[in-house]
């Protein structure tokens, strides 16, 4: 065969496969943009992809850049949770173009070291271990009112996981302050509960399911301004993991009441399946 | 007439004795490979990116919190973004032990 022939068939093959791709799985599912007050939180469990053809596909919609990335990171899990977040994230947007369907292949990123970006998210496994002594590394890391906290829990496993709940929330702040540990100690605030009659004292923690406690952030220093300009939610989520999130209020300082955020989560496998279980997948964990 | 044809021993760096940097960094790798638990057959260098190897922030934290135990030093939250590899890890441990003999 002529190989001017043959090297102009290959585009065509590549837009007939994409094409079948499409047919045979779904496109993505349009959805509406939440309100200021709501949330959404969509997740992939890695464990849930399996098919490798799909994976390759999914490679396919990466920046040359993203690639470049992922070619760098050390193992084949690491890879592929590489590729599946920065697929979630590209697919996940292209969600929410009201103006007809985006391709997803088609967004450019820019990094801009000036803008802040309002939300700050982190997840971490329940079942993490800690290598390092808990209440050393709080004295070390955390401020002192944290420490207090969790040297007064018993249990040792609820000690854990209370650090971790502690972490996420910690993370989550600095990230939507845009900062980053590093540039924003963790030693200069504290996350605490907060009942919703004001109580100051501290709460029982074995009572995290009471839905009128909230979280809050105030700075060592004593300013109060912090307080009311973040808004908090703790999630359980798929019942393995710890997920934070944290955005900029927009309540007013000061006799404020409290309304918890809605935060809906949405468990998907891009161009597969979308799955939305209320109340089951993402449990919202009333307090600290 | 060494000195000549190889500028570069002119510069106070070569006088930092090779031997030593190589056991932090052998510490260094230790620490890292338990922290990650790594298996064995994992390649580590001192270029070895932390975030490649699948460590998060927590990660981090925990492994520059038993390099401070290790080597007896206090690393500030700020020189934290610096340690991204087994070699600025180590680095920065030369420079704070020294700093602390001194």
């Amino acid at each position: 065969m002529n190989p001017l022939l043959r090297s102009a068939m290959i585009p065509m093959n590549t837009l007939c496969f994409q094409r079948n791709f499409a047919a045979c799985s779904r496109a993505l599912v349009p959805v509406q943009l939440p309100s200021r007050s709501e949330t959404h939180l969509w997740y992939v469990v890695p464990d849930e992809v399996k098919s490798a053809s799909l994976l390759g596909q999914y490679s396919k919609i990466l920046s040359p850049c993203e690639k470049e990335y992922i070619s760098c990171v050390r193992g084949e899990r690491l890879k592929k949770t590489a590729l599946l977040a920065r697929v979630l994230v590209r697919t996940t947007i292209a969600r929410y173009q009201t103006n007809g369907q985006v391709d997803p292949s088609s967004l450019k990123f820019r990094k801009n070291i000036h803008g802040k970006p309002e939300i700050g998210i982190d997840l971490e496994e329940k079942d993490r271990k800690i290598k390092n002594n808990i209440v050393s590394f709080a004295r070390r890391y955390f401020t002192a009112h944290e420490v207090e906290m969790l040297s007064s829990i018993p249990d040792p496993e609820t000690q854990r996981q209370h650090f971790i709940k502690l972490w996420t929330l910690k993370e989550a702040y600095v990230k939507a302050l845009g900062k980053g540990f590093s540039a924003l100690p963790f030693s200069t605030f504290t996350i605490r509960s907060r009942n919703s009659s004001r109580n100051c004292q501290s709460r029982d923690l074995s009572d995290s399911s009471s839905s009128d406690a909230e979280i809050v952030v105030e700075s060592v220093d004593g300013s109060s301004s912090l307080m009311n300009s973040w808004q908090f939610t703790l999630l359980e989520l798929a019942g393995t993991h710890f997920a934070a999130i944290c955005v900029e209020s927009d309540g007013s300082i000061g006799g404020r009441v409290f309304t918890p955020r809605k935060v809906t989560a949405r468990k998907t496998i891009p161009f597969v399946e979308d799955e939305f279980h209320p109340g089951t997948d993402a449990v919202v964990l009333g307090g600290l | 007439m060494a000195r000549n044809r190889f500028p570069a021993l002119r510069t106070s760096r070569f006088r930092v004795s090779c031997a030593a940097k190589l056991e932090t960094v052998n510490k260094v790798c230790e620490i890292v490979r338990k922290q990650l638990a790594l298996p064995p057959e994992t390649d580590l260098t001192p270029e070895s990116k932390f975030s490649s190897l699948g460590a998060d922030s927590l990660d981090t934290v925990e492994i520059v919190m038993g390099l401070e135990e290790e080597f007896g030093i206090s690393v500030e939250e700020e020189s934290s973004q610096n340690i991204t590899t087994v070699q600025e890890a180590a680095d920065l441990i030369e420079k704070l032990v020294q700093k602390k003999e001194a």
